[in-house]
């Protein structure tokens, strides 16, 4: 089960498995966000590369007006799939 | 002990979600490394997610049916009286362009070819089967 939402802090916090069924999911709670943002992976199991479609649209819209996206707390198997994809060259993460 | 179990899902993204807990229990039943868990999960959801996409015709479901053999876990996804059309054929991912120019099609066959060990693709009696072939690493302690 897949779930995005934002915390108190601004952050926002994505939980549970992103895959091909979930995309309009995490397009919606990512229509919300319009500046710089930190993503909070920490309680995110499983990305495929549909998921990785989702961020990377995000990232190019904020990106055009100037504004970063940050990812925080990923676990080391959605690490590897954003090294094998590329994608750790594209976003700043920690 | 070698273990098979096939079973049949509608060819539908949403079906999604049952396949994950097909495949788990499997993975659960067989304790299955963490990493190689990943790998086969994401693997079965690529090529399913581009047979939805991209084939056409034949039935409407596809059957998934996973076995060990040793130390190899090997997964067979069947289309049925379909087009011969081999999703596992789509060109790589370019990963070294620039963000403006980074598209995400072809990504997912790129993760497959890295984190899957074989990719086979046969046309057999109007049947499209792929084979996925995962070496197991050492079980997580």
């Amino acid at each position: 089960m897949f779930d995005i939402r934002i915390a108190e802090n601004g952050h926002v916090l994505l939980s549970g498995r992103l895959d091909a069924s979930q995309i309009n999911k995490a397009q919606e709670g990512f229509n919300h966000i319009t500046e710089s943002c930190t993503v909070d992976f920490s309680n995110l199991e499983y990305i495929s590369s549909a998921g990785l479609g989702v961020l990377l649209a995000v990232r190019k819209r904020l990106g055009d007006k100037g504004h970063k996206m940050r990812l925080i707390g990923m676990n080391k198997h959605i690490h590897e799939v954003f090294r094998y994809s590329g994608m750790n060259q594209i976003f700043e993460i920690e | 002990m070698d273990t098979f179990i096939e079973k049949r899902f509608k060819k539908d993204i949403g079906a999604l979600e049952s396949i994950y807990v097909y495949v788990q229990n499997y993975i659960d039943a067989n304790g299955i490394d963490n990493r190689s868990s990943y790998a086969i999960q994401l693997a079965i959801e690529e090529i399913f997610s581009n047979c939805v996409k991209y084939s056409r015709g034949g039935e409407s479901t596809i059957s998934i049916n996973l076995s060990r053999k040793k130390d190899s876990i090997i997964i067979v996804l069947t289309e049925f009286n379909a087009e011969p059309f081999d999703v596992t054929s789509h060109p790589d991912a370019d990963i070294t362009v620039p963000l403006e120019k980074r598209e995400v099609g072809g990504l997912g066959l790129h993760l497959v070819r890295h984190m899957i060990d074989e990719i086979k693709y046969e046309y057999k009696n109007k049947n499209s089967i792929i084979t996925l072939i995962k070496h197991l690493e050492e079980p997580d302690v």
